[in-house]
Order: structure tokens, then C-alpha cells, then sequence
């Protein structure tokens, strides 16, 4: 199966799989698509691996865990074919993300297996699992609320309207608080838990002193069993629960009480569940509390869903991803504010850029997410300037390459901020590190993109938003900007000149600006 | 007492006496031009030729140190040498060939020398030392500001962009006087707003220059005398349109300064004009000292009390005003840093560290989780990046670089040689990393609730622990579990466990 046929050429209906490589357990869900939204579930493997334990301890995933580890993909790989699976995706999330080994985790999952897998931010994360969300349950109306807590970190997802505002993600997940707090009782456990809990920062929730949240939804087997076990007339995972805030105090008590032995039995629940279920259910406790949530909504779905109904989504609509963009620019929007960077001058920039990147699309032939790329790097390529004016560019790059944006892949990230680090000063250099680690491919995505930046950042670069539209054309060695503008820019042309030279080198035209107000 | 100051645009010397009671004489004054700053800027390296003639100025100077008589000496470089590449082989080159050991600064610390003499020059001047004042110096490549609140500095920050890249620009830009004006003007403007972002003020009151421009355009407007002189807007503006109608020669002549200065005189001018509109006074004051008077002062007090800390104070306010710009808890900061002293009080026989690494430490201790603003993964190392590039008031480059390392160790793995940050560090710095951030893992674990819950605690060496004794029947079960976790640098660094005692309420 190693090679997959090519997703685009696939039409419906099609069987997808998708898998999520936690901290806790190995999941794998097939679904047969008959659209890029209705599906039907064939089956649902689980496999208790706790890759957490051993990288939250060691940083390193140990021989006998990764052995259990391949064990579970070769069975993967056996469900995938039993059932003509066409395409799959396996994403893993912070035990892998964070395993020293991880490299020689991926190669041999990746030449047993013939799987690709792929490394996933927390943001990724909380993309995936709002998909997965949205197919069970409407967020169409007022803001809702997603946490999902795994076995090493949680995500927050603020949801207004249907798209995924923001994205918060710690470090806080079952098995890494279990290995924090060590062994103690029972019931000194949850309130560690909660002190740890309320001496920890979660931004995100300061945003709702102020206001109301429509929906708190939770995801994760733990909310999931804690949701059964609160639930008096027996559960069914296909219906969305709702969890009162009281019913899930009173569960959570009752389980703190005993001992994970004692959960397991009187509860019948699954060793690796009995352990992570109290501290999980504490952090679950704490947020809905914070943003004042009368209830929790359980509809049953996680991760692995969002990555099924993602990787179909491939198969067919291009139009899907129109979305996705506008999210991803909304999270570098709120970057920006953040930063408290200059908001007219990153519009207007990357404005610009955008324009003259379709205007050049001849001259440099890059695809159309290229120019996503461009316009992301366009709005940050001042973030910096927050931590110091000096050297602001490499303070750019920084925060942007420490900050996952929503819906950009890693190598997406790293490609828009090395676009934003050379916005100004020395052009790529190889003596750089963060431009050296580029493949080379994404080196000449970057020398091109930021050659077009610097053009448009020097046709703002006096901030006052005076070239309001740019015309572009090659004419003999000269790129010739013709540009509408309101007022005096003499300044302008004066920085075109000096800051047209890495365009130069890369498209062999001088950029010069012929103005025509 | 001598001090020499290897500048952008020349070398000065000052030497004076030191009375026995305490007041400082001015003997001499020397200057000898030389545009080290033009070479580094524009090329990056200092050439051959421009070091052999700092060579040979620095050997006249030396000759008159003698001629002097001169126990106590200091010789300094600033932003000319400090962006040279080849810093090390001109620091080298002057001390073999002429005995002088030349300590390349920080823009912080120029700010901090600077601001000793001002606030001496000031003292007898009632209105500055009351509500906001901005005072700045526009070097050759950078300019630095610091914001005084009733007379004292509360924050720092460099801005690299000086009189140097000022003229540069003109040379490179506009041909037109009005061009060049509005050039000054824009790039005037970005620095304002930076400043602005950086130091937390509302509106000044006063206005305060110094440096060598200032100093010109306070004897051109204002006539010799006063100890502060005060200069129009447009009284400014007037005289750097006369200045900029004339070629260098003819500005050096007619107003007798080296021509090397001249050519920055006009950028300046116009500068310190843009400067009074953005900030909304009416004039620019201008007092007469500049960094060397600031060095003087520092070798006083150094030779009459030993201290090497100079405004404590300031510097602690400049490391809050961080943590406040980072949203940090900053009372778990401050927490934090109360009882790192307190530790480092209760165990001087063992770390046996003087005032200069307190102050390191309790900057370190309330910085060390502005990282979380980049993101809470990782929000340790994110916090020694933001402090690396950080200007924190009277703190050295390597003062900095401790710092960063002491709060980037405050949580998780503690220092090892193979991180690079800290391999990097001159032995003695790596020694301070170590002994500071065991005591700051300690303090952040007493305080692990950020709740500010150890109030009355009593520290104390007894045996071979550090014991922490707290009143009051509160279950201390998460500091415990903090202190098991972190506590155990303490213990490989000092030979001391650090146990928590609860005693009986009293």
C-alpha cells in the first residue's frame, strides 16, 4: 500500500482511514465517504500504547513501547487493506512531536508499514478535532468552546460562528500530569491537580470574564467515560450528551475517592483509563468553571474523526480549503495584535504583495499557496518590532516560527517566517540557520517571496499608506511599478532603490516606480 | 583619576581628582577626532589604518596619564567598536601596543553613566525632577533613551539608529534640502514609536539631550553658563538650515568644530526639532555632561565605597516594567525575587556571591516567565530570547546573558554543557548561572501556587540543609511536590537539601 493513488484523481464514493498517534492510545477509524461530509464508520480500532509515559519521563520512547508501537500500525496497515482503503492519514501528536527518537520512530513506522507519519502541532490539532466537532454538532450559532484534553497536552478552541477563532494549546494532558504529580492518595491527587491547574496561565480564558460562552464542548475518551458514568439511563456514543456542571463535579468526586485499582473495578473501566481519568476530569472541571459553563456537551468524536473527514475532504473539494484560509489568516490577524504591530502598514504590505504576486505569476511560476504564504509573512513581518527595534526582522522570524498558525503545516510555518525575516537587512544566506535548515526547495520559495515583499514593504515604507494599488510590468531589465497613490512619494521611490535588490537578484529586473498618482 | 572614551566620531579623555571629601576636580579635557564609527557602519570592520591611528592617539593619552600621575583609569569603546567584527583584534591591537585595556560597553550602560551626570547636573534644577521626562543621547550608531519619573529612571531602551545613519542616508537619498528634512523627519517618527512602545509613559514633561550635538546647539542657541540650557523648536530648525546651506569645511569654520562633526550636526538638529513636536514641549534642555563625566563619578564611588552597583533600583523597576510588557504574574515575579534573596542572604557562606550577582539574581527572578507570552511550550527558552534581546537599565552584555541563562533554567533540565547558550559563557559567568538559578528553582518552587502563600517564612542552613520554615497550618503539599521536582540543582551546587518545615502557628 506504501504508495497511495494520487487523492484527486479518487472520486466517491471512497474509503478513508484515518489515525491519531496520541499520548495515551493508538487510533485508527475507517469510514466509507460517499460526499466530502456523509460517511459511514466501518470500523474503529483503539490500541492501549502509551507513548506518553516513557517521553514525558526520558524524552525518549523506549524500545518496548515502540516495538507495541509497530505492532499497532501493522495492524493498522492489515484493517486498511482488509477494507480497500484508498487513502489515509496518520497525524501524532506531543509524546511523538516530543520524542528525542522521533526520526527513528517515523523511519521505521515508515518502512515497516509503508505509513507516512506526520507531525502535528497543537493548533493542527484543534483544527482536526473542530471538524470532527462540527460533524456531530451544529456551531453555526454565537461562541462555542472546544477542549480536548489527550494524554499530554489540551487544546482550546474558541469556535465563533462555525470557524475557529482561536487556538490555545499547553502542555497539560492525563498522562503527563499523572507523571508530574507523582503518586500520592487518591483524593490529594485532584487537589494537587487543581492547584496546579489554577497556578497555571491560560490566556484564553480571560477573554470570558466578559462575556458568554453559547457551548462548552468536551472531547477525549476521558470526558467520554466521565459523560457515561454521570449519565443515568446508560449512554449511546452516537448521541451528542450534555454533562451539568454540578453531575460532573459529583462524578469526579466520586471517582477521586478511590484508587485507580478501585476505579477500574467498581467502574469497569480500563487500567489506562482508571489512572488519567480523575486529573483529566479536573482540568475539564477548571476551564468550564472559568468561562462559566452550565454544562458540558460530549458529542463522542475526537481527533481521529477530524483526521478522517480532513483527508476526504482532500479527495474532493478544492473549495473546502477557502475556509481553512480564512481562519489561518484570522489566527495571523490576531498575531498581529497581539504584537501590537502597526495594522494599517501589515494590510496595506501585504495588499500589495499579493497583487504583484499575481501579477508576476509568469515571472515566477509559484503555485497559488505560495502566495498565502506571501501574504501571512506580509501581515507579521513586523511582529518583532514588540521585542526590540533592532534586529526586528530576526525577532519576527522567532515569533513566528514559535507561534503554529492555524491551518499552516510546520514547513509552511517555517517557509512564512524566514519570508518575514527577510524583509529587510542581509538577503538568505546559507550562513543562517533557520534559512540552512530549509530544504532547498523552500529556500527558493523564500528568496522569490521575499523578494516581492521587500518591493512591497518599500512601496509602504514610510507607514502612511500613500501607494494604494502598484501595476507591474517587465519591460527590457527594468520591473516597471506604475502606482495609484494619494500624495507626495518621493520617499517610496527612494526605498524601492534599496530594497528592490533582492528581487533583483532573483528575477533579474531592477524594480523602479514610474508614479502616476 | 583618568577615563578615555574610544567613540564614533573621536577619542576623549577626561582626568580629574578626587578630594578627600569626596569632590571630584576636573584636571583636563582632551579630544582628538577620528571617525571610527563612518568605518565600522559602512563596512562592518575597522581597517588597519584606523586602528593604528586609535593607536596612536591612545599612546599620547597614555603619556599624559603619566605626565598625571594617574593611579585609577578606565578606558572605554562604544558603538563604533561594538559593531566592528573585528572588535577583539582592535581591543587586543591597543593593548599591546600601548598597555591600555579598552572595555567595549553596552548601549545600556552608556545610558546609565550618562544618566549619573545628568541627574547630578539636574539636581539643582527643580522642574526636571518632577513627573515624566525623557532624556536621550543620539549617538553616532545608536541612540539611547531612558524614561525618568520624579528624577529617577524607570526604564531604558536602545534604538540603533544614529547620527552616522542619519548622514548616510542623506548621502544616499534625497539631493533636496526639503527631501533630506522629511527623511529625518520619517525615520525621526519610527523611532518615536518605538521608544513609545518600549517605555512606558504617557506624556513628558521635559525633554532632556545630551551628547556632543546637543551640547553644540545649546552654545550656539543659548549661549555658555548654565549648567542646563534650554532650545526652541524652531530656533533648531533655523540653525540647521543655515548649517545644511554650507559644505562641512565651511561649517567646521564657521562655527569651530572638527568636520567629521559637522556633518552630523544638521541631521541632529532637525532631529531634536522633530523630537519636541512629537512629544508636545516646548523645549529641548540641554545639560552640560556627558559619559565621562558618568565614568568619573563610577570610579569615585568606586574608589571611596567599593560598590559596583549603580541604581539598584532602577534596574529592578526596568525588570518589572519587562515583566509587565510580557503580561507576566508579576507578583509571583516579585514573589519570587523576595524570596531568592532571602535564600541567597541565608546562604552567603556557601555561594559566597557579592550585591552585583543579587541583583542578577532578583532581575532573573522576576523576568523568568515573560516567555510565556511567545507561548507557554517551551516558555523558558522563549524567555531567554526575549531577555537576550532585551535592554534592561545598567545591565551589562554579559550581566544579560547571565540573566537570560539564570531565568532559561529556572524550570526543566538545569545547565549542561551541551547547550550551546551556556557553554558559550566565560567560565566565571557559567559558575554564576549555576549558583543562581539553583536558588531561583527553589524560590519559584516556594511560590508554586503563584499565590504568594509563604509570607513569614524562616530560611537558615542547619546541618546539611537549606531549611524553610513557614507558620501556619497550610497543607504545603504542591510546594513540596515543586521543591522535589526543581530543588534537586540546589543540592548538587550548594551540598545543601532544601526541606520544607511547617512550625506550629504561634
Amino acid at each position: 500500500m506504501g504508495a497511495m493513488p494520487s487523492p484527486t484523481k479518487t472520486s466517491f464514493p471512497v474509503r478513508c482511514a484515518g489515525m491519531d498517534i496520541g499520548s495515551n492510545a493508538l487510533r485508527l477509524a475507517i469510514a466509507e465517504f460517499t460526499s466530502p461530509t456523509r460517511y459511514r464508520v466501518l470500523e474503529r480500532v483503539r490500541v492501549p500504547v502509551r507513548l506518553g509515559e516513557s517521553v514525558f519521563h526520558t524524552h525518549r520512547i523506549d524500545p518496548a513501547t515502540l516495538e507495541a508501537a509497530l505492532d499497532a500500525f501493522r495492524t493498522f496497515r492489515r484493517k486498511m487493506e482488509q477494507h480497500s482503503v484508498v487513502v489515509h492519514r496518520a497525524v501524532a501528536t506531543s509524546a511523538t512531536r516530543e520524542a528525542k527518537n522521533r526520526a527513528a520512530f517515523l523511519e521505521r513506522v515508515h518502512t515497516e508499514t509503508g505509513i507516512d507519519l506526520e507531525l502535528i502541532q497543537g493548533t493542527e490539532e484543534a483544527r482536526l478535532v473542530a471538524l470532527g466537532v462540527k460533524s456531530k454538532m451544529s456551531l453555526e450559532k454565537g461562541l462555542s468552546m472546544i477542549l480536548d484534553v489527550g494524554g499530554g497536552s489540551s487544546e482550546i478552541a474558541l469556535v465563533g460562528h462555525g470557524e475557529i477563532m482561536v487556538v490555545e494549546s499547553h502542555d497539560m494532558g492525563g498522562v503527563r500530569l499523572l507523571e508530574r504529580i507523582g503518586s500520592v492518595a487518591p483524593e490529594r491527587a485532584l487537589k494537587m491537580t487543581q492547584q496546579t491547574l489554577r497556578s497555571s496561565r491560560f490566556p484564553i480564558l480571560d477573554f470570558f470574564k466578559r462575556r458568554r460562552l453559547q457551548r462548552f464542548v468536551g472531547t477525549g475518551g476521558n470526558i467520554e467515560t466521565i459523560a457515561t458514568l454521570a449519565s443515568t439511563n446508560g449512554a449511546t456514543p452516537d448521541r451528542v450528551m450534555r454533562v451539568s456542571l454540578p453531575r460532573l463535579r459529583q462524578t469526579l468526586g466520586r471517582l477521586a475517592k478511590l484508587t485507580p485499582a478501585e476505579r477500574a473495578e467498581r467502574f469497569d473501566l480500563r487500567p489506562d483509563r482508571a489512572d488519567v481519568i480523575v486529573p483529566v476530569g479536573a482540568i475539564f472541571e477548571y476551564v468550564a468553571t472559568r468561562v462559566r459553563a452550565r454544562e458540558v456537551w460530549v458529542p463522542f468524536v475526537g481527533l481521529v474523526d477530524g483526521v478522517l473527514i480532513d483527508v476526504a475532504r482532500t479527495v474532493g473539494a478544492e473549495g473546502m480549503k477557502q475556509l481553512e484560509v480564512s481562519q489561518t489568516r484570522n489566527a495571523a490577524l490576531a498575531l498581529l495584535r497581539k504584537y501590537e504591530a502597526d495594522p494599517r502598514h501589515a494590510r496595506r504590505v501585504s495588499a500589495l504583495a499579493v497583487s504583484l504576486f499575481e501579477q508576476l505569476r509568469p515571472l515566477h511560476g509559484l503555485p497559488k499557496r505560495d502566495g498565502f504564504l506571501l501574504e501571512l509573512a506580509s501581515l507579521l513581518h513586523e511582529v518583532g518590532s514588540f521585542i526590540g527595534a533592532g534586529g526586528h526582522h530576526r525577532h519576527s522570524y522567532y515569533i513566528i516560527a514559535q507561534t503554529p498558525l492555524l491551518g499552516l503545516a510546520d514547513e509552511e510555518l517555517l517557509v512564512v517566517a524566514n519570508i518575514a525575516r527577510y524583509h529587510r537587512k542581509a538577503p538568505p544566506d546559507l550562513s543562517h540557520e533557520g534559512y540552512r535548515e530549509l530544504p532547498e526547495r523552500d529556500r527558493q520559495r523564500v528568496r522569490a517571496l521575499a523578494g516581492i515583499l521587500r518591493v512591497a514593504d518599500a512601496l509602504d515604507h514610510d507607514h502612511r499608506q500613500l501607494v494604494t494599488a502598484v501595476q507591474a510590468k517587465a519591460r527590457g531589465s527594468e520591473l516597471r511599478l506604475k502606482v495609484s497613490t494619494r500624495g507626495d512619494v518621493s520617499l517610496d521611490e527612494w526605498s524601492v532603490g534599496n530594497k528592490g535588490d533582492l528581487f533583483r537578484e532573483e528575477f533579474g529586473l531592477r524594480p523602479v516606480l514610474v508614479s502616476r498618482g | 583619576m583618568s577615563v578615555i572614551d574610544v567613540g564614533a566620531s573621536g577619542i576623549r579623555m577626561v582626568i580629574a581628582e578626587l578630594k578627600a571629601d569626596g569632590e571630584v576636580r576636573t584636571l583636563e579635557e582632551l579630544e582628538r577626532p577620528l571617525a571610527l564609527g563612518r568605518e565600522t557602519f559602512r563596512t562592518g570592520t575597522l581597517s588597519a589604518g584606523s586602528i593604528q591611528k586609535a593607536v596612536n592617539v591612545l599612546r599620547q593619552y597614555r603619556a599624559r596619564m603619566d605626565t598625571y600621575g594617574v593611579t585609577h583609569s578606565r578606558a572605554v569603546a562604544t558603538s563604533a567598536v561594538r559593531a566592528a567584527l573585528n572588535r577583539d583584534t582592535f581591543v587586543d591591537r591597543v593593548f599591546l601596543a600601548t598597555g591600555i585595556e579598552v572595555e567595549v560597553i553596552e548601549g545600556s550602560q552608556e545610558t546609565l553613566l550618562t544618566f549619573a551626570a545628568v541627574q547630578r547636573a539636574l539636581g539643582a534644577h527643580p522642574d526636571v525632577g518632577v513627573g515624566e521626562a525623557l532624556m536621550f543621547e543620539l549617538g553616532g550608531g545608536a541612540a539611547e533613551w531612558a524614561l525618568m519619573r520624579n528624577g529617577e529612571v524607570v526604564a531604558s531602551v536602545t534604538h540603533d539608529f544614529g547620527t552616522v545613519r542619519m548622514r548616510e542616508l542623506l548621502r544616499t537619498g534625497e539631493t533636496d534640502r526639503r527631501g533630506k528634512t522629511r527623511l529625518i523627519q520619517h525615520n525621526i517618527r519610527e523611532m518615536m514609536n518605538a521608544i513609545r512602545r518600549s517605555l512606558p509613559f504617557e506624556k513628558v514633561a521635559n525633554l532632556i539631550a545630551v551628547g556632543s550635538e546637543a551640547r553644540f546647539a545649546a552654545r550656539a542657541l543659548g549661549g555658555d553658563g548654565a549648567d542646563v540650557v534650554a532650545v526652541a523648536a524652531k530656533d533648531l530648525r533655523k540653525l540647521a538650515d543655515q548649517i545644511l546651506a554650507l559644505t562641512p569645511d565651511q561649517v567646521a569654520a564657521a562655527y569651530s568644530v572638527p568636520v567629521n562633526e559637522a556633518e552630523s550636526l544638521s541631521p541632529a538638529l532637525l532631529a531634536y526639532a522633530e523630537l519636541i513636536r512629537l512629544n508636545q514641549v516646548e523645549r529641548l534642555l540641554v545639560p552640560r555632561v556627558s559619559m565621562r563625566d558618568g565614568l568619573i563619578l563610577q570610579m569615585a564611588k568606586s574608589i571611596q565605597s567599593g560598590s559596583t552597583v549603580f541604581f539598584p533600583e532602577q534596574t529592578i523597576a526596568a525588570a518589572v516594567n519587562l515583566a509587565r510588557k510580557y503580561q507576566a504574574d508579576e507578583k509571583h515575579g516579585v514573589h519570587t525575587a523576595a524570596l531568592a534573596r532571602a535564600i541567597f542572604d541565608a546562604t552567603k557562606p556557601q555561594h559566597r556571591m557579592g550585591e552585583r550577582e543579587l541583583l542578577l539574581l532578583e532581575v532573573a527572578s522576576i523576568v523568568h516567565d515573560i516567555g510565556n507570552f511567545v507561548a507557554a511550550r517551551g516558555h523558558h527558552r522563549h524567555t531567554y530570547y526575549l531577555l537576550l534581546n532585551s535592554e534592561l537599565f545598567g545591565l551589562s552584555g554579559i550581566d544579560l546573558e547571565i540573566v537570560a541563562n539564570v531565568a532559561r533554567y529556572h524550570r526543566r533540565g538545569g545547565p549542561q554543557s551541551d547547550h550551546p547558550a551556556y557553554a558559550s559563557l566565560p567560565r566565571p559567568a557559567r559558575l554564576a548561572v549555576n549558583r543562581l538559578s539553583a536558588i531561583l528553582r527553589v524560590a519559584d518552587a516556594l511560590d508554586k501556587g503563584h499565590n504568594q502563600r509563604l509570607q513569614s517564612s524562616r530560611i537558615a542552613v542547619e546541618g546539611d540543609e537549606l531549611r524553610i520554615e513557614v507558620e501556619g497550618g497550610e497543607d504545603l503539599a504542591l510546594e513540596r511536590m515543586a521543591l522535589d521536582q526543581k530543588g534537586g540543582l540546589f543540592e548538587e551546587v550548594f551540598g545543601l537539601r532544601p526541606v520544607l518545615i511547617e512550625s506550629p502557628a504561634s
